[in-house]
């Protein structure tokens, strides 16, 4: 089977006042289609990084990352943008939900930053799925965490990704809530067989996926 | 797919993005809008462009309706004045540019007529032929003295001040060269040129009359006159052609500028109004500079998102630059529709003032109250929102730094011009880059000064003092901001407050209640104490002797007015000027240049300042005058600064009296005459036909002249100027306002965090407010230092370079402004976050969830 993402030898440093920091040094990884992948490691070991360098949104010091069949160290940042809009999902630890807007219109947001039709449909059934179509005229200051995080997983899934990234999705939730929305995020991947690229500090969260690297001294090594 | 059907198809899946985009924009735009977003941002574009709507709307109608009084006063908008005939192409021209126009030929002849018993009497009239019946611009008065009857081929009109004179009465007859006119009524004028110049009583013929009543010939003395009115553009056509073909016999007049001195305190007037306006749009701006960076802060992680979803930087650009756009124009739209009301609300107000009152054509103020709103949002904005839309997506996961852009300071700065531009005149440009160059070096420096100064003393501060310094540096570049843009308000406020008030005190010092307002001229030696008894009731009389006398060589070179390049030079030369002759010369003038005494080799003469310029003279020439046939060398010892609208009595030339000159001496004198009865108000009948009757029976020859009618226009206009000036002022006030409340805004945020975590670790209410209370003197404080510093600095160049006094340096000034800059933040910091303060730490929380 063709991967989805391949990284290749992955080095990323950041200058500071000290001298370079090496943050990654020689990431491997593979990751096949409708794969779920879970990325463990301390604060500040450089998890979020290996996100966004995998998500395309930065380039990498040194190596090369394959997304979809393209270098995306090759790419300029509208180039890598295009592959974002079209394939990839995401997911954050503080929801990122515009205050301003209502469940509803944050669902629908990605949706008409590129002129999907029937968007209003759609991101109805995404916030039914997700258990909030009674909230959605709510905004997210009158929300709780977990709805919160529910409405970014339907804004997420409404565009049906191919790949989803989710930056520790439960970290600012409650036990409870953290496995309702754990269970619903694992649930709507396999309806919609999406790949998953979890990056979490909670082992047993990681544990539910198919495989779990840890980050360690900036190297990537498998767990299981 | 052959390429042309590709191009097709690419372009329009581009109109189709495009057209996207624009309802995309549109539809965030309106759920902001309904969400009460951008209130402030939007606040501030409505201030700036209904400020500038009212000012141009009002200023135009006030510019036109001085001018329009300056017209009457005039009779018309634009007169040429000759002492030759004027082409009658002028008149062609004229009447092509759709203007109005007549002609008037005015020369001073002798005016016979005979009492009852058969006597005749004479007396010196300014006889005008005239062309139409009335003036082109405003009415005569007809005197209620005699019947009025339009003038036809043998009737007459005279001046009130004949009837004193001749004895004159209903259908008296009165010679003029060889015709007899029959007296047709008595009509009142006042003219704003040359008003020292008309001294003999007006007489009004037909003008075809004039010419054929054998008065003019070679050699006579004529004054021709050609006057317009019309359309403003027609006019200035007109007068650029007069002033191309450049004729040294010509003198143009324009309502304009009526008289020098008039047209500069005008002009000075209109650069205020002008400068008042710009003041309050970038006040206004300083708003927006403000508010811009709070609401543009709160979409940079939303922006971040839209670029993790994939958007890209260009499409993220377009949606926010439209959403920019939608916010400016509805903005700008509410502004000139406002402030096109407050016009109309104001406009009984200014017809109070004003008569008659030109409400100006809506069109242009309305245009440029909308591009101003345009143009100070995206002045003030750009950076705010350039740095929002090329957020990295990276903010998504983690804080990177922002890239500086030195290149939308550049755009800023272009803007910012295009913005001047648009509310000033073009040709001042050069200025203008010069001022805002210095402008934004001295408020970057300023910025940097006072950052530093506040960490130094955040580092020595200790407790909750330390806590309320820390707020204000937490975030170092709009601590830097808020406190430039209160500053900048403040000096602004600062340096129209003194401006304003020296204006109206310098207008008000040019005619104070004292001016003398009538003259008797041409009183000789034997005539003086007569004069003098028969004026002993007036007040402030002062006596001046002079001479008649012209100007014939310079350092014993002749010189001749057909020579002069100079047409001003030229006219000087061919009439005789008044000399006077006294010892002092009178306090009223300035003394500019003093000979030293121990080189003055001849009888001394003091020139005044312009004239001096005008012929090339420096001190030390040896002047040649021709008084009465007879040569008389003095040498220039002064120069003196003259204040020609003051109506004191002033002289070009000056000569040191002499007992061994045995000159023509005549005296001139000025004085205080009652102020002119209103109305029918019987009971205070005004005394001066009186003096004119008695002066003429018992001292022939000497003439009063009375100014008050040409005083009191002046003092209206003055006035006028001086309430449009207080009006504009009071605007920029209601601007500032805003600015002191969006300063507080843009800090919100960080403020409200500090004080839930106050709460949070158990500070009691007093510490809050402790913290709170010290942030906004502080701020307060430092806005006041630098205004205080800007204010400092101005008023050291103004001495150094505009008004050549020694530059002092203003305590009081640092201390007023520190203390008014606290005051102000103080109570603007109460009213904004008074209800902060009572919060509990829920309460705060949600308020920052809810932002």
């Amino acid at each position: 089977m063709k991967s989805i993402i391949k990284l290749q030898d992955i080095h990323y440093q950041l200058p500071s006042e000290e001298g370079v920091i090496d943050i990654l040094k020689g990431c491997n990884l593979t990751v096949q289609p409708q794969q779920t992948i879970a990325i463990t490691g301390r604060s500040g070991s450089g998890k979020s990084t290996l996100l966004s360098l995998m998500a395309g949104l930065e380039k990498p010091t040194n190596g090369t990352i394959q997304l979809f069949d393209k270098n995306i160290e090759q790419l300029n940042e509208d180039q890598r943008a295009n592959i974002r809009a079209q394939q990839v999902g995401f997911i954050f630890q503080n929801f990122q939900l515009m205050p301003s807007m209502t469940a509803l219109e944050n669902v629908l947001m990605p949706m008409e930053l590129f002129q999907m039709e029937n968007a209003k449909e759609k991101a109805l059934e995404a916030l039914e799925k997700v258990g909030l179509s009674h909230r959605s005229t709510h905004r997210p200051s009158e929300l709780s965490g977990g709805e919160q995080q529910r409405v970014a997983i339907a804004r997420a899934f409404v565009s049906k990704p191919k790949v989803l990234f989710a930056d520790e999705p439960t970290g600012n939730l409650d036990e409870n809530t953290a496995k309702q929305i754990q269970d619903l995020l694992f649930e709507l991947n396999q309806t919609l067989h999406t790949t998953l690229i979890l990056v979490t500090h909670d082992n047993k969260f990681a544990s539910l996926c198919e495989k779990t690297y840890e980050l360690k001294h900036g190297a990537l090594l498998e767990k299981n | 797919m052959n390429s042309s059907t590709a191009h097709y198809w690419k372009k329009t899946k581009m109109t189709r993005t495009l057209f996207n985009e624009i309802f995309v924009a549109s539809l965030w735009f309106l759920r902001s809008l309904k969400k009460g977003d951008w209130v402030w941002l939007m606040l501030a574009v409505i201030i700036a462009s209904s400020t500038v709507t009212v000012v141009k709307q009002l200023g135009e109608s006030v510019q036109q309706s001085m001018l329009r009084k300056a017209s009457e006063s005039l009779g018309a908008d634009l007169v040429i004045q000759s002492t030759r005939p004027i082409d009658y192409q002028w008149s062609e021209l004229a009447e092509d540019l759709g203007l109005q126009q007549n002609r008037t030929t005015s020369l001073v002849t002798m005016a016979l007529t005979k009492d009852q018993a058969g006597e005749s009497f004479f007396q010196l009239v300014n006889l005008n032929g005239v062309t139409d019946q009335k003036p082109l611009r405003g009415e005569w008065t007809t005197s209620n003295l005699l019947d009025y009857k339009p003038l036809d081929s043998n009737s007459a009109w005279i001046d009130p001040g004949l009837l004193s004179l001749l004895p004159l009465e209903k259908n008296s007859v009165i010679t003029l060269g060889n015709k007899e006119f029959k007296l047709a009524g008595s009509i009142e004028t006042s003219s704003l040129i040359n008003p020292m110049t008309n001294i003999a009583p007006k007489m009004w013929i037909q003008l075809e009359q004039l010419e054929s009543i054998g008065l003019i010939g070679p050699g006579s003395r004529v004054s021709y006159r050609l006057s317009v009115a019309g359309e403003s553009e027609a006019l200035d056509t007109f007068a650029k052609r007069v002033r191309e073909h450049d004729n040294p016999a010509w003198q143009l007049t324009s309502a304009q500028a009526p008289s020098r001195d008039l047209g500069n305190s005008l002009d000075t007037a209109w650069l205020f109004l002008d400068l008042s306006a710009l003041s309050a749009v970038l006040v206004a701006g300083m708003s927006i500079l403000i508010a811009s960076r709070f609401y543009l802060a709160r979409w940079k992680q939303s922006i971040a998102l839209m670029r993790a979803f994939g958007a890209s930087n260009a499409k993220m650009n377009r949606l926010f630059a439209m959403q920019m756009t939608w916010i400016a124009a509805v903005s700008s739209l509410i502004g000139i529709a406002l402030g096109y009301l407050l016009s109309l609300s104001l406009r009984p107000l200014l017809a109070e003032y004003f008569q008659p009152l030109i409400f100006a054509e809506p069109g242009p103020a309305l245009f440029t109250g909308f591009f101003s709103g345009l143009l100070v949002l995206w002045t003030f904005a750009w950076q705010a929102f350039r740095s929002a839309v090329n957020t990295s997506p990276i903010h998504v996961l983690k804080t990177v730094p922002d890239q500086k852009q030195n290149l939308n300071w550049f755009i800023s700065f272009l803007l910012l011009l295009g913005l001047i531009s648009l509310m000033l005149n073009l040709n001042k440009l050069h200025w203008i880059i010069g001022g805002v160059i210095v402008a934004s070096l001295i408020l970057y420096i300023a910025a940097e000064l006072l950052l530093k100064l506040l960490n130094m003393l955040q580092t020595n501060a200790k407790g909750w003092f330390k806590i309320a310094l820390a707020n204000i540096t937490k975030e170092p570049n709009l601590a830097k901001i808020q406190l430039v843009s209160v500053g900048m308000v403040l000096f602004v406020l600062m340096l129209m407050t003194f401006v304003r008030q020296d204006l109206i005190t310098n207008w008000q010092a040019s005619l104070p209640d004292d001016t003398p307002n009538a003259f008797v001229m041409n009183i000789q030696t034997d005539q003086k104490q007569t004069v003098d008894q028969i004026l002993n009731s007036v007040k402030q009389k002062t006596d001046a002797a002079m001479v008649r006398g012209r100007l014939v060589k310079i350092n014993d070179k002749a010189i001749v007015s057909s020579e002069m390049t100079n047409p001003r030079a030229g006219r000087m030369l061919r009439r005789e000027a008044n000399i006077a002759v006294m010892s002092e010369i009178p306090e009223h003038n300035i003394v500019t240049q003093k000979m030293d005494s121990k080189l003055i080799q001849h009888p001394g003469v003091s020139v005044e300042q312009e004239i001096a310029e005008l012929f090339g003279l420096k001190l030390g020439d040896l002047l040649d005058f021709s008084i009465s046939g007879q040569e008389y060398r003095y040498q220039l010892t002064s120069l003196r600064e003259v204040q020609w609208q003051s109506f004191q009595l002033n002289f070009f030339f000056i000569i040191e009296p002499l007992t061994d000159r045995n000159l023509p001496i005549s005296y001139l004198s000025n004085f205080v005459l009652p102020e002119l009865p209103v109305g029918t108000d019987q009971g205070n009948k005004d005394i001066a036909p009186e003096y004119t009757k008695q002066l003429a029976e018992e001292t022939p020859g000497v003439l009063l002249f009375d100014v008050r009618k040409i005083m009191l226009q002046i003092q209206e206009i003055m006035d006028q100027a001086s309430w449009a000036v207080s009006g504009l002022y009071g605007f920029t006030l209601l601007a500032s306002i805003i600015v002191l409340f969006t300063a507080t805004l843009a800090s919100q945020q960080s403020r409200v965090q500090s004080w839930l975590l106050l709460r949070t670790i158990g500070a009691e209410n007093k510490t809050i407010f402790k913290v709170g209370i010290t942030e906004f003197l502080f701020l307060g404080g430092l806005a006041g230092l630098f205004s205080a510093t800007l204010a400092q600095i101005s008023g050291l160049l103004i001495s150094q370079f505009i008004l050549d006094t020694p530059p002092v340096l203003n305590i009081n000034l640092w201390l007023f402004s520190i203390v008014i800059g606290s005051g102000i933040f103080l109570i603007i910091g109460l009213i904004t976050q008074w209800s902060y303060l009572q919060k509990s730490a829920q309460q705060l929380k949600n308020f920052l969830a809810q932002n």
